[in-house]
């Protein structure tokens, strides 16, 4: 476990780098989204509000030099969970209102709750968040 | 200082179980949907008033969605619009109009 455990911000929104927002359409009260993205909530909506954050749709899982990669887990109507993959080829994921934690794959987290998972959205990765990811993975 | 009533130990103990049910098996999930839909949820809000000051220390001490529980059984939503789109900032209204209710929180 790398963090507090806090409600003040999801799964979705920390692999986007916030810590200051639950990203979730429907507009219940707490949330928040993107009044141009897809609110559908299905898992093609996630990968729409990564896609306006600069990531693109991604096959492969494996670490690529230069990249950073998220994957979006669901079911058939939903989108569930978010994890991000860190400079050591680990994914680190912040579980609902729990603390965030670092797994070797992407499997060790597919269940009921969250579902498979259904996308890997890649994006060349800034020196900035170099930086923060060697300081997380780190820590 | 007043004693608590038997209704009211009641109470607090029917609310202990369900938000402790309710915590354990929604504090991972990540859509609120599923959070604010939870049986033990639905039961609390059925309680009414008397769960407000139970459910707004938990809030303070636990954080947790509880602001559609809180808005059903009040029908009141403090906080500005941006405050409605922040977790953190949504609590922090909640508590301020606790507060100023007569609420100990």
């Amino acid at each position: 476990m790398r963090s507090e455990r806090t409600t003040d911000y999801n799964c979705f929104a920390w692999a986007l780098g916030s810590e200051d927002d639950w990203l979730e359409p429907g507009g219940r009260r707490g949330t928040s989204w993107p009044k141009d993205v897809d609110d559908s909530g299905s898992v093609e909506s996630y990968v729409a509000l990564f896609a306006q954050a600069g990531y693109e749709r991604w096959e492969g899982v494996t670490l690529e030099d230069g990249y950073e990669k998220v994957a979006i887990y669901g079911d058939e109507s939903e989108g569930l969970h978010a994890a991000r993959q860190l400079v050591n080829g680990w994914w680190a994921s912040k579980l609902g209102g729990l603390q965030d934690i670092h797994h070797e794959t992407l499997a060790a987290l597919e269940d009921v709750q969250y579902g498979t998972v259904r996308a890997v959205l890649r994006k060349a990765r800034s020196r900035a968040s170099q930086l923060d990811t060697l300081t997380t993975s780190d820590a | 200082m007043a004693r608590a009533s038997k209704r009211d130990v009641q109470v607090a103990d029917e609310f202990a179980d369900l938000a402790r049910r309710w915590h354990d098996e929604t504090d991972d999930v990540s859509v609120t949907g599923r959070i604010v839909s939870h049986p033990a949820y639905l039961r609390i809000v059925a309680m009414g008033p008397p769960a407000v000051p139970l459910i707004l220390r938990d809030l303070r001490d636990n954080g947790g969605f509880w602001f559609s529980a809180l808005e059903a059984i009040l029908n009141v939503c403090p906080g500005t619009p941006e405050e409605r789109g922040k977790p953190r900032l949504m609590r922090e209204a909640w508590l301020r109009w606790g507060r100023s209710h007569g609420y100990d929180v």
